[in-house]
């Protein structure tokens, strides 16, 4: 799975997430998501629960920080499903 | 002591066969039945009343996908309610309005989706949605209204069985008489259909209806009738003490001049003649009235063997053949909308002040004599002239039972809300 995949189905996760909000703004940087999306913190859990559902991965609370933009998220994504 | 008197001023509805109150009259006075056969994943081909309103008419997507169906229901009629009576809360204190909601259960359907959600990771509880306790807790449906509406006054549901939308109603008059709130919402909503457990629970008790033909499978009151049709829906009223509804002008239904609330204790599922017929006293009593006074009965029966037999019985207890009492049933068009049927069977009722009929009962082909009903409306609607009072029977499991009169206001009340 590449990176670009990956990037394509968060994005597909916070749009099914938040559907009136527009997520064409969203790339592999350090933008806050909340910055583009105006995501709060019942809408991060919603994210975080997808991801973890779709890549059958366990997501502690001590690494919310590091779902916080697409970069850091692609990182820790691409550390947890090579490691796996 | 001297009561606050109190006027229905909006409706605001959806059910098997309509979306508003004019649809839904209509589809009752033309005898149209909105059950259908529904294809359940768990219990295959079952027949149901569900209903099509649109969800997003008043919530984003992101809000419905975040709650749920029972609270999606509620925030609809809620908001056709006060658009109906002509409401804009821009103008009011939202902290003098009151949220009172009927259900039979709450939470049992968010329960079982998030089971069966976490069986598809091995029952991993890591996978358990931090969601299930805002949308499984009990005030959920009063209290998701009450976010998409900004209203800060008091939300609950009214945990009734099949009595909560009756009760629901009851709770908003009672809350307006105590001056704790200037404007209730209130009356009760379903999601029953969504969880097959529901399903599976009232076909091992041998009381799911099955039929050939789903629109004739509810059918109170006949020697063929085999259980009821679960059902969805909702409907909550506008509540507002007489004279505030005088004084902006609004439109009124009627008046709610008497309710009953009672309990069998006798039985966690067969119901109580004797305690049902007492109920019906207790508001013919606080309605100051006689049984004769009393022009239509909505009656609870679910087409179900020992429920209508039992109900019919009451009703004879107390009416015994007055002519001029007609007794009828909504059920048999949409099925047992649960938590919302005493709300919603009501509201069908209310345009015969204006309109001057009686809905026939569906699918009442043989009476059943053991029932003992007279004077039931079937085949077709009649026409009857000054209707001033009807009475709304609604009752449930573990024994509650309720009992709602509603006055015709049209030719009665000219006076500032104080005549008698």
């Amino acid at each position: 799975m590449t990176r670009e995949n990956i990037m394509n189905s968060v994005i597909t996760i916070i749009k099914d997430v938040m559907p009136e909000k527009d997520c064409s703004e969203i790339q592999d940087n350090e933008v806050p998501f909340t910055n583009i999306v105006e995501m709060d913190s019942m809408d991060f859990l919603d994210v975080v629960m997808a991801l973890q559902k779709n890549y059958r991965i366990e997501i502690p609370d001590s690494d919310f920080s590091m779902l916080r933009n697409m970069k850091t998220t692609l990182n820790y994504l691409e550390n947890k499903l090579y490691s796996k | 002591m001297r009561r606050e008197r109190i006027a229905i001023t909006g409706v605001g509805l959806t059910c098997p066969n309509g979306n508003n109150l004019v649809e839904f009259r209509k589809n009752l006075l033309e005898g149209k039945s909105g059950v259908t056969i529904f294809k359940e994943k768990l219990m295959g081909e079952v027949l149901a009343g569900l209903c099509n309103y649109d969800e997003n008419k008043y919530q984003t997507k992101k809000e419905r996908r975040r709650g749920t169906r029972a609270a999606s229901i509620g925030i609809y009629c809620a908001h056709e309610a006060l658009s109906d009576a002509n409401i804009n809360l821009m103008d009011i204190d939202k902290s003098k309005i009151g949220i009172y909601v009927g259900i039979t259960e709450h939470g049992i359907v968010e329960s079982t989706k998030e089971i069966l959600s976490i069986k598809e990771y091995d029952y991993n509880v890591k996978y358990i949605s931090h969601l299930l306790n805002p949308n499984a807790i009990a005030n959920n449906p009063a209290g998701e209204i009450s976010l998409n509406l900004g209203i800060t006054g008091p939300h609950y549901t009214l945990g009734a069985a099949c009595a909560a939308g009756n009760i629901g109603l009851i709770n908003g008059a009672q809350m307006l008489m105590l001056g704790d709130v200037d404007i209730a919402i209130c009356g009760g909503v379903s999601e029953s259909t969504e969880t097959f457990l529901i399903f599976g629970s009232f076909k091992n008790e041998g009381a799911l209806a099955n039929h050939k033909y789903p629109e004739k499978a509810c059918r109170p009151f006949d020697v063929d009738r085999n259980g009821i049709v679960i059902s969805e829906g909702g409907c909550l009223f506008i509540l507002e003490r007489l004279g505030d509804a005088l004084t902006r002008n609004a439109k009124i239904y009627g008046e709610v001049v008497g309710y009953g609330i009672n309990t069998d204790a006798t039985d966690y599922v067969a119901p109580n003649s004797e305690r049902q017929a007492q109920c019906m006293v207790m508001a013919l009593n606080k309605a100051e009235i006689h049984p004769q006074d009393i022009n239509i009965i909505n009656t609870h029966a679910t087409s179900t063997l020992l429920g209508d037999e039992t109900e019919g019985k009451a009703i004879y207890k107390i009416f015994e053949n007055h002519k001029n009492v007609y007794i009828t049933n909504t059920k048999s068009y949409i099925g047992h909308t649960m938590g919302a049927a005493g709300a919603l069977e009501l509201a069908g009722e209310l345009p015969s002040f204006e309109d001057g009929f009686v809905h026939q009962i569906l699918n009442l082909d043989n009476l059943d004599t053991k029932c003992m009903v007279t004077n039931v409306v079937r085949n077709e609607p009649i026409r009857l002239d000054n209707i001033k009072y009807i009475l709304n029977n609604s009752f449930g499991m573990l024994g509650i039972n309720s009992a709602v009169i509603i006055k015709n206001m049209n030719k009665t009340c000219t006076n500032g809300g104080n005549v008698k």
